[in-house]
């Protein structure tokens, strides 16, 4: 169909339906006639203040114009690339109230719409608003951004039937997704993992313009991180259910799936998956020290590191003791080379300020990324953040600031 | 108020919402876009004499409204962006629907870009027609109907004709 008009009359053919009716057409009406007989009255009123006051000027701003949004505020909180233009950034505007020192202390409300999402689609030059939100969006293509709508605290079915709006025109406008239906047995082509409250393995599904839950799930506690490579190959990393680290591969799009549980298991770590581009060779990162490795002032915890070179059937340590120093956050450069990113606590939160490099993920040095700042709050290898800052890179290693506050 | 008012609104609100859609590309915004010009049509109706006028009148009112709004939430609602948002290519919006192509196409263009194309390819009018709605001179329109195509034709891969008017306006 090449035809402009049959173009137009289809991408038009699915309207939803529309709720307008003539009854609301009569009461707009209504309402502009009393708007415009109070701005006539409040103009006068504002013109007699005016010559009573001598000349003070009394502004009365009746057409309030939206925010023209030239540049997020700050503090940024999240930050994450659709591709080598397109940037999104999310700000939180509100101040938390501290937590109660008494019972007789009133209890402050909590602030809500305190989150904004800022898009730009020209490397971080110019921004433009696109209005608040709860969680930040899933990021599947330059444009296409999923987001969750379902409200975890509201209904216990939210779990089983998630809702979820997607936007194809990078957050200017959002429209909800029908239900999941079905399970699928094999994940779709182009499909991108999205996570949920319950722990299941779902999927985009672009053909279908839906998320899909995976019918054969590996069995695990919670999954802490997947990862999709090529059209079949599924790596998953998180929990069994005794709380010992493991992998799951699978090969055939998540109809099968290679589970193992780390050896000299027990860890309560955070497990977090290094996928080599080849799709066989991988690292699996595991903390050894508290629930929560990260991030603490000394750096004292260790992880240990196995790797797998025959696609996640056997995995090893790469040495005997852990060597892996406790990182934030970890990412493999376009050269082949592991990075982590060290965290410690800072006055409101852990921030990011030192980075280990490993060619072989046995030792490992300290490095300097270029053109990344002191201290950054969060980074994944393609796009790093501080509080009023945003750097991307292209290959892991050297980055550029594109935009700051 | 005008049981003739109601029965041209019950007889025209889709179009009027399908051609807002198209010009502005979201649903919520056309219902406001359509709102906005049955009420400028409502305080207008006592006035207007012709019926035979009434389609133009609301096809101006409409497309007028949208160049309005357009300005007013310029920054906020989308940036008429001087290299085209990509289309197609790895994103997954062009497997989403295939009809959601064209409407984020035309996003890549100026709004008066967009509302000179819905005017003559979804309309089918005329070059004066729609310099007539557009407040603009013919060879505007002419202008903006060949930059507005090379857009589409470039962001959606394919030869798009345009299309017979005769054809459109059956």
């Amino acid at each position: 169909m090449t035809n402009l008009h049959e173009l137009f009359v289809e991408a038009t053919s699915d309207a939803p339906p529309s709720r307008l009716s003539v009854e609301d057409v009569y009461s707009a009406t209504r309402t502009q006639r009393r708007l415009g007989q109070l701005r006539t009255a409040l103009a006068t009123a504002a013109a007699l203040a005016m010559v009573a006051a001598g000349g003070i000027t009394l502004a009365a701003n009746l057409d309030s114009h939206p925010s023209t949004g030239a540049d997020p505020p700050v503090p940024i909180v999240w930050a994450a690339r659709g591709d080598a233009t397109h940037l999104y950034t999310v700000s939180d505007l509100c101040q938390y109230p501290g937590t109660p020192t008494s019972t007789a202390e009133p209890v402050e409300p909590w602030p809500t719409n305190c989150k904004h999402l800022w898009a730009s689609d020209d490397g971080g030059a110019t921004w433009v608003s696109r209005g608040t939100l709860n969680d930040p969006p899933r990021i599947l293509g330059p444009l296409t951004l999923l987001r969750y709508v379902g409200d975890p605290a509201g209904s216990p079915n939210v779990v089983q039937s998630p809702t979820w709006e997607l936007s194809t025109d990078g957050g200017a406008t959002w429209r909800g997704l029908p239900s999941e239906g079905q399970p699928i047995d094999a994940i779709p082509p182009g499909a991108t993992p999205v996570s949920t409250f319950d722990g299941m393995l779902r999927f985009f599904d672009p053909e279908q313009g839906r998320v899909r839950k995976l019918a054969h799930q590996p069995v695990m506690s919670q999954i802490l991180d997947s990862v999709v490579l090529g059209s079949t190959d599924i790596w998953v990393s998180g929990w069994d259910r005794t709380s010992q680290a493991m992998v799951a591969v699978s090969h055939d799009g998540g109809a099968t799936w290679t589970e193992r549980v780390l050896p000299g298991g027990g860890y309560m770590g955070w497990g977090t998956l290094l996928v080599a581009h080849d799709g066989t060779t991988g690292y699996a990162m595991v903390g050894d020290g508290a629930p929560n490795p990260i991030p603490e002032p000394e750096l004292p915890g260790r992880f240990h590191t196995f790797r797998t070179t025959d696609g996640g059937t056997t995995w090893v340590p790469v040495s005997p003791v852990p060597t892996t120093p406790s990182f934030m956050s970890n990412w493999i450069t376009a050269d082949g080379r592991i990075v982590l990113a060290l965290a410690h606590d800072g006055v409101s939160g852990a921030v990011i300020d030192r980075y280990e490099v490993s060619t072989d993920g046995i030792t490992y040095a300290q490095a300097s990324p270029p053109g990344l700042p002191d201290q950054v709050i969060s980074i994944d290898g393609s796009i790093a953040f501080s509080n009023d800052a945003v750097y991307v890179s292209d290959d892991g290693w050297t980055w550029q600031e594109v935009w700051h506050g | 108020m005008n049981r003739e008012f109601e029965e041209y609104f019950a007889a025209r609100r889709d179009i009027v919402r399908r051609t807002a859609y198209l010009l502005c590309g979201d649903w919520h915004w056309a219902d406001d876009l359509t709102q906005i010009t049955f009420v400028r049509l409502a305080r207008a109706w006592s006035r207007v004499h012709d019926p035979s006028a009434l389609d133009a009148f609301t096809r101006t009112c409409l497309v007028r409204v949208y160049l309005s709004e357009s300005r007013r939430l310029f920054r906020r609602r989308e940036r008429s962006a001087a290299a085209p948002p990509e289309v197609g290519g790895g994103d997954h919006a062009d497997r989403v629907t295939a009809r959601l192509d064209v409407v984020q196409a035309m996003r890549a263009l100026a709004p008066r870009q967009r509302a000179t194309l819905v005017c003559r390819f979804y309309q089918g009018l005329g070059v004066d027609e729609t310099a007539e709605v557009l407040g603009c001179s013919t060879g505007t329109v002419k202008t903006q109907t060949a930059r507005g195509l090379a857009v589409l034709r470039r962001l959606l891969g394919a030869v798009v004709d345009e299309p017979d008017l005769d054809e459109v306006r059956k």
